[in-house]
């Protein structure tokens, strides 16, 4: 989904340069972190592809291990589906205070509320069987064995994460098996573009498996999303995609 | 007539005069203090979050340590100060029909200040910093910021937090059964299956079923708490981290969200008074609430989404019921409340358009909660700010400011007016723009996958935070203004209530004039009516048979083969110590219930309550393998330790008998539940 322009222009201010890893992609073209210019991305973006790796490598370092984040597809969808519902309840709520003051039959009210009040039940149900139904066929959940997939061992612990192996090449069926040391921790894996692309929980005693399919070349942001402590807001780490 | 409509002043709509009563001081007194601590304790929490909201936007520097601090006060301040108003408003509306006791209220009001004053000891001196879930075990992997002391203070604090309500939910439980013959009466069931022509009034219904609610939430709540404070003692007891996990956001979803159906439960008395239009309970009303009663307690489970290891049904049940928790609120709260508002000639005053707004802060949060609970969305949002964004809306934009209209409500009606339109426009104006740009914030930040609690935020998102702290600061001011208008409502109330106009005579002109003159004061009611006889949890020869099965069956925990299995884990042993109290606490329901004994025993229900609220815990509270191993050497003092695992549970059988059928058996049954989640969770 391409943002449209006075979005891109608000994320700038908001966010800073977005950041494209190869130069054709994401929300504006730039930068990767706060520190890198948009010049000289461009001018990694001409380097050959097995140097690209090490100048993403290169570049998350330089940053302190940060990427911008950036709006994926899914979360614009919700933002924008959420944002829509929000304001027509306004709209309604704002009818509703301007027909407040005015003298109606209780009766009148009554009569056309209740029968209005069944259809607005019914298109409630329809909506939940909908949208429930349709996202019990998207479950997030690992199933099925291991087989034909890159395992990544990921642990978390008060305040690190520990991957093995922490490059995968691209394109793999990644199966990653988390689990912790100590306290909950969230595993969040932003993709090179900044965007969210998924979150498991971290818990001692317990593996939660998370199966992803990673396409895309690049580095790998993984934040913790669950608060573990002191240091959780800088409890970062990243997972390299090489090129096959 | 005319003299109550002058009475309400301007307060009311002149058509309320037909269905509001004049509230009792004592209704009035505890309305006040409770809104009022509620209120002041949001106010200062909430400015703890303007300072967390600076600090992300680099405007302040607030380290770490003390951002979590401040965080974690921050959330248990405010869900307790908006719990502590919505009790007060609650037992406001309900006190006119049902006789709620005073002495337990009160005793509510102090366990709840305590238990703040702990939690506030413990998070700003004590350094816990563990967030208000406090998820285990978080508490004891402190990374130097806080020490065993304040953790346990900590899970103190809470406790009495969560005592409080249970003494809240237990005496609303009580006296609503009373008052309307059983549960199934209270809850219309009867009315729905046409078996009673009339139904309880909506406030009634409502209650019940935060009541019961409330009382799993604070069972769940009392018994993770009590094994975390024995995990500070003991600090080679286990943690299953699943299960509590699970505990934990059972009892604090729950609480939360109990918060707004409190607040649902006043509405139903307070809009009507402002529409001229009395709200009736129809069958749909009494199918909705028992969804409710449902939804409340199954839906918490969305918390637990992205722990792949909690079984898949959970997570399905979780999604249907959070959905499933929309329907009753849209088709019948909501809706039913805009039915009674369109065309109304509503009365506009400062509560009234307070009350309008939360409906909807709470359409609009929970439509974002309910987006956050697909799975598949989750999946993208999980612990972003999205769940920030949606929770404050609900919270601050539906919770509180029913909080502070029910605030105005009192004081309105005191006083016999409202304040000036303009005033009341930039009030609504302020919170409106101030409240949606906050949560407007997170929900974008939340889009673009910030996680939350960060107390440095992610790298180049600091100006949401700058955007963020500006709408907070606006939001202060709108509530700056309310107050500043509650203090001359307060004045004039006052006034209002202090004086009167006396007759006077005027012996040396021989005219008669009026007066102002001091108003004889009430003064308040320590204990309401006494309530009719309620029965006992055992009421039948056959419900005797089925409790002496009961505890033949529970017999088996003291066979000396199980006492041996059960040596194997800790678990096995917490259930073994289960099923001794059990034993103890059927033989204390079934003594308790026989005719003879309980005529004897007599109306004791207060000693009751503190009964079946306290032996539980205490049980739990020595179930640490610290203070029972030492005893396993010896056999006499191993088999007193299992003799007292049963005495507690004599204590709450016989205390839950006091508590009449209904909430004496919801109590029991619970009381027994609590020990078997405790060997679930701790190991």
């Amino acid at each position: 989904m391409r943002a449209p322009v006075w979005f891109a222009a608000c994320e700038r201010v908001l966010t800073g340069p977005a950041r494209d890893p190869h130069g054709s992609r994401g929300l504006t073209g730039g930068t990767i972190g706060p520190s890198a210019g948009r010049g000289s991305s461009t001018a990694r973006c001409s380097v050959d592809d097995g140097h690209k790796e090490a100048a993403d490598e290169r570049m998350a370092e330089s940053s302190g291990g940060r990427l911008s984040l950036h709006y994926g597809s899914p979360q614009m969808a919700i933002g924008i589906t959420f944002a829509v519902l929000a304001l027509l309840l306004a709209l309604a709520f704002a009818v509703i205070a301007t027909q407040a003051g005015s003298a109606v039959g209780a009766q009148r009210v009554h009569d056309l509320g209740y029968w209005l009040r069944k259809r607005w039940l019914a298109l409630l149900l329809v909506i939940g069987v909908l949208v429930v139904g349709v996202s019990l066929f998207d479950l997030p959940f690992a199933t099925g064995s291991d087989a034909g997939r890159t395992v990544v061992k990921v642990t978390g612990g008060q305040f690190f994460w520990s991957l093995s192996p922490n490059r995968v090449p691209a394109g793999s069926h990644v199966r990653f098996e988390v689990s912790s040391v100590d306290v909950n921790h969230g595993f969040g894996l932003y993709d090179p573009h900044g965007h969210l692309i998924g979150s498991v929980q971290a818990m001692p005693g317990y593996h939660n498996e998370l199966d992803l399919n990673l396409a895309e070349a690049g580095v790998y942001q993984i934040r913790c999303l669950e608060l573990c402590g002191l240091n959780h807001s800088t409890m970062e780490s990243t997972l390299t995609v090489t090129r096959r | 007539m005319e003299g109550t409509v002058t009475a309400f002043g301007e307060a009311l709509h002149p058509r309320a005069i037909a269905f509001t009563g004049a509230a009792q001081g004592i209704e009035r007194r505890l309305g006040l203090l409770f809104a009022g601590t509620g209120i002041a304790l949001v106010a200062g929490m909430g400015v703890l979050g303007l300072i967390m909201r600076l600090t992300q936007a680099t405007v302040i520097g607030l380290s770490p340590g003390w951002f979590y601090r401040v965080l974690t006060l921050h959330g248990v301040g405010m869900i307790t100060g908006v719990l502590l108003a919505m009790m007060g408003a609650l037992w406001y509306v309900l006190h006119a029909t049902v006789p709620l006791s005073t002495g337990r209220m009160l005793t509510t009001y102090s366990l709840t200040i305590a238990g703040v004053l702990a939690v506030l000891i413990a998070t700003l001196i004590g350094g816990f910093g563990a967030g208000w879930a406090f998820l285990p075990p978080l508490p004891f992997y402190p990374a130097g910021q806080w020490s065993v002391w304040s953790e346990s203070l900590f899970f103190v604090g809470n406790l009495l937090v969560g005592a409080g309500f249970c003494v809240f939910c237990i005496d609303v439980l009580e006296r609503t059964t009373n008052t309307y013959g059983g549960l199934f009466r209270t809850l219309g069931w009867h009315y729905l299956r046409g078996r009673d022509k009339e139904a309880p009034p909506p406030q009634a219904i409502a209650a019940t079923v935060v009541a019961i609610d409330g009382l799993i939430s604070c069972a769940v709540g009392s018994t993770i708490l009590l094994g975390l404070l024995g995990r500070t003692y003991d600090h080679a007891v286990g943690i299953d981290a699943l299960v509590a996990k699970n505990l934990v956001y059972f009892f604090g979803h729950s609480i939360a969200n109990l918060t707004i159906y409190l607040g649902a439960a006043v509405i139903y008395v307070l809009v009507p008074r402002y529409a001229g239009r009395q709200y009736e309970t129809t069958k749909v009303f009494v199918a909705g609430w028992t969804g409710s009663l449902v939804f409340i307690a199954t839906a918490y489970s969305h918390h637990l989404y992205m722990d792949f290891v909690q079984p898949t049904w959970a997570d399905v049940v979780s999604e249907v019921a959070s959905y499933g928790a929309l329907i009753p609120v849209a088709v019948i709260t909501i809706y039913s409340m805009t039915m009674l508002i369109w065309g109304s000639s509503f009365h506009w005053t400062l509560a009234s358009t307070l009350l309008y707004v939360g409906f909807a802060g709470w359409a609009i949060g929970g439509v974002g909660a309910v987006i956050d609970s697909i799975i598949p969305i989750n999946f993208r949002l999980h612990n972003t700010t999205w769940v920030v964004a949606h929770f404050h809306t609900y919270l601050i934009l539906c919770v509180v400011v029913w909080a502070v209209a029910f605030l105005a409500h009192l004081l309105e009606r005191d006083a016999g007016r409202t304040t000036s339109r303009a005033l009341r426009a930039w009030t609504v104006g302020l919170i409106l723009v101030g409240g949606y740009g906050l949560t407007g914030t997170w929900f974008v930040e939340g889009a673009l996958g910030v996680p939350r609690r960060y107390a440095i935020q992610p790298s180049g998102t600091s100006g949401y935070s700058v955007v963020g702290a500006s709408f907070a600061l606006l939001l202060a001011l709108g509530f700056l203004i309310l107050f500043l208008q509650f203090i001359r409502l307060a004045r004039a109330a006052w006034e209002r209530r202090q004086h009167v106009l006396v007759d006077h005579f005027d012996s040396w002109t021989g005219t008669h004039y009026q007066a102002r003159g001091l108003r004889a004061d009430d003064g308040p009611t320590l204990e309401t009516a006494g309530q009719s006889r309620r029965g006992v949890p055992l009421a039948s020869h056959a419900q005797l048979g089925f409790g002496l099965a009961a505890c033949i069956v529970a017999l088996a925990s003291f066979f000396p083969q199980v006492i041996d299995a059960s040596e194997v884990s800790n678990r096995y042993h917490h259930l073994d110590h289960a099923g001794q109290f059990l034993l103890g606490g059927m033989l204390g329901v079934l003594l308790g219930s026989l005719p003879a004994v309980s005529r004897r025993l007599g109306d004791h229900s207060s000693l009751g309550l503190l009964a079946v609220l306290v032996a539980p815990m205490l049980m739990m509270a020595v179930m640490v393998p610290r203070i029972y191993e030492p005893l396993e050497g010896d056999p006499l003092e191993h088999a007193l330790y299992h003799l007292a695992m049963a005495g507690f549970g004599f204590l709450t059988g016989l205390g839950a008998t006091r508590l009449g059928l209904v909430t004496g058996r919801i109590m029991f049954a619970l009381s027994v539940g609590m020990p078997l989640m405790f060997a679930a969770a701790m190991k």
